[in-house]
């Protein structure tokens, strides 16, 4: 009964411990409480269930690093907004969903787990005779791995990085409770002295098989980080290849449909280069809202809209002044204009300084006065100097007839201010 | 362009791996540019140059071949050149990375490829009368390495600073002013423009700022 819409085995993220029920209840297409109650069955003979949980804790990917590899190979091939939506929905609300449920069904265990030893403890008083000196040690060691256990599910350490001390904590509280247990559970057989002596012939095979197995175990360790470096390389790999084609490709494709158009070539390949050019080398380590990406972002819409060749050089960046807004808004309010009235190309040059933000918008149109333009016009007078003004900025226009340039200047005060060099 | 056009006619040598690109830069240059030699690698390059010794290589920056150090592994090659045959860059990538680096290699300008044959073929004329050529963007990592007028202690060399006059000069190229342009804004003559340039490129080359490191080092170009 293979079918094929058989979702992969990945430990759920509805979980009462680490979510192998769940994960395995989705995979066979069984209902969830069944696997519970066979787990607990199967643990009742002898602990079988418990060990099976445990192999499959350690080995079945949670849903989260299942996802994460699935993001990997998706790549960053740009999605159609159904598309994303679909996966929002399922990513984010689902898990929310089930975290609520989840811990009502935590309460539940823990409650059961209480009364439990409350029917013990009456059990004891009634005259039964229980081994607390086996009870005890087990529950310590059923805690110690639980303890040691849920880190499998954090997040993943990155290499380089430094292991957070909740983390070794965690690893040592673990060892201490399931040694301890493990002692205290001997100790009622077997005498202290010769558990001591035990002890150190323990100490003296685990010392002995480290030593036989470290090279084998850094072997593998490299062997791992070797393979996921690859697979990330193929995954770099996948993803260029998802974007030229997206972005180049169907360019190109364009462009031999529309090849007797010369403007629309012209303006498909100039947009095709600052985008490409802007994945390849751009500022990936400026945030989206700093002034100058704002600024570029414009330019290029004006391009597309007006088939004009416009081009932005940015010095320093700055972000989150108080002007900013209106500053780019003058900035694309004199770019429009360049571009709507001028022949030729756009020069803009943004400079950020400690105390300004300065903006330069040159063309190379004939020119104009400020006082020819008439009164019901509201573009220069309006958008570009009143918005200036009103932010506390500044703006000049110099025309002559060989060209005009914009100036704007904003200066950079903030309550607080963000740079970074 | 017709004011130094003084019927000299100049040798060029055309480095890209694009075949396309020369044939089409061929036709683009102007009547008094000679292309005396091509290459499409790094070793050929240098071999072409070295035999032809023109007075301009227009140099792509990413060339196969050599040990992979693109345009400036053959001006290393040809320092013993850089008297006589000058240097201009051309990339199509804009990136900082590719211009500072061939630049800092010797150089004597950087254009950008889609500019047009008119405007390279005054580019070629400009750089071997000895002068600089800057493109906006070139100026643009320029003040974003020098400028920031930082002018704090540990600059102890006249290296290390561009002086006003040079940051107002690259500022208006920046904005897309021409020689001629500044020349006029600033109210000096197109001489003093030019060998201001020619100081903003000489330090661009030879000063070992701590910060122009830092800002390569920040930009992986170093």
């Amino acid at each position: 009964m293979e079918s094929p819409e058989r979702s992969l085995l990945v430990r759920s993220e509805h979980r009462m411990i680490a979510g192998v029920s769940g994960g395995l209840a989705a995979h066979l297409g069984i209902p969830l409480n069944y696997v519970r109650l066979g787990f607990i069955a199967l643990s009742a003979l002898g602990g079988i269930g418990i060990l099976l949980y445990a192999w499959l804790w350690v080995f079945v990917p949670s849903a989260e690093e299942a996802q994460a590899d699935e993001i990997r190979s998706w790549g960053t091939r740009t999605r159609s907004l159904a598309e994303e939506m679909n996966r929002v929905q399922q990513g984010f609300f689902r898990s929310r969903e089930g975290w609520e449920k989840n811990s009502s069904w935590r309460e539940m265990l823990i409650g059961c787990g209480l009364l439990l030893l409350a029917v013990l403890a009456l059990a004891q008083w009634a005259g039964w005779n229980i081994r607390w000196d086996l009870i005890w040690p087990s529950l310590g060691i059923i805690a110690g791995v639980l303890v040691a256990w849920l880190q499998l599910d954090a997040q993943v350490i990155k290499p380089g990085a430094k292991k957070s001390a909740p983390l070794l904590i965690r690893l040592g509280l673990g060892l201490v409770l399931v040694i301890g247990g493990l002692l205290a559970i001997l100790s009622g057989s077997v005498g202290v002295a010769d558990l001591l002596g035990g002890m150190w012939a323990a100490l003296a095979i685990i010392v002995g098989a480290v030593v036989v197995l470290l090279p084998w175990g850094t072997r593998l360790w490299r062997d791992f980080l070797a393979e996921r470096s690859s697979r990330q390389a193929a995954a770099q790999r996948a993803e260029f290849a998802a974007h030229l084609h997206d972005s180049v490709l169907q360019t190109l494709a364009v462009i031999q449909k529309r090849s007797e158009d010369p403007a629309a070539v012209r303006t498909l390949a100039r947009i095709q280069e600052r985008e490409l050019r802007q994945w390849l080398y751009g500022n990936q380590d400026l945030d989206d809202e700093d002034v100058a990406v704002e600024v570029q972002r414009e330019a290029s819409d004006i391009e597309q809209l007006l088939l004009k060749d416009v081009e932005v050089i940015a010095v320093g960046n700055a972000q989150g002044f108080d002007g900013q807004q209106a500053l780019v808004a003058a900035t694309r309010e004199a770019m429009m204009n360049a571009a709507k009235h001028a022949p030729g190309k756009i020069s803009v040059y943004l400079e950020c300084s400690e105390q300004l933000v300065e903006v330069f918008i040159r063309d190379r149109g004939t020119g104009f006065e400020l006082a020819d333009i008439p009164e019901d016009r509201h573009g220069v007078r309006e958008s570009i100097i009143g918005r200036m003004q009103r932010a506390g900025g500044k703006a000049e226009i110099r025309s002559s007839e060989t060209g005009t340039e914009i100036q704007l200047s904003m200066p950079r005060t903030t309550t607080q201010e963000e740079t970074h060099s | 362009m017709s004011t130094e056009n003084n019927a000299k006619s100049y040798r060029v040598v055309l480095v890209d791996d694009h075949a396309i690109f020369r044939s089409g830069l061929k036709a683009d240059l102007a009547s008094d540019m000679h292309i005396v030699g091509e290459a499409g690698t790094v070793e050929e390059a240098i071999a072409v140059i070295t035999e032809q010794k023109p007075d301009v290589v227009l140099l792509d920056v990413h060339l196969p071949g050599g040990r992979a150090g693109g345009g400036a592994e053959v001006l290393k090659n040809c320092t013993q050149l850089l008297g006589s045959t000058k240097f201009l860059a051309l990339s199509v990538s804009d990136a900082a990375q590719d211009v500072v680096t061939v630049i800092r290699a010797g150089a004597r300008g950087y254009v950008t490829k889609s500019i047009s044959g008119e405007e390279i073929s005054d580019a070629v004329r400009r750089v071997a009368a000895g002068d600089a050529v800057f493109s906006p963007r070139l100026a643009g990592f320029v003040l974003d390495a020098f400028g920031g007028s930082s002018a704090v202690s540990e600059i102890d060399e006249e290296l290390d600073l561009l002086s006003d006059r040079e940051l107002q000069v690259m500022r208006l190229i920046a904005r897309g002013y021409s020689y001629k342009e500044v020349a006029t804004e600033l109210f000096i003559s197109v001489k003093t423009v030019e060998s201001h340039v020619s100081s903003v490129l000489r330090k661009l080359q030879l000063s070992n700022r701590h910060e122009l490191t830092r800002w390569a080092v920040d930009r992986k170009i170093l």
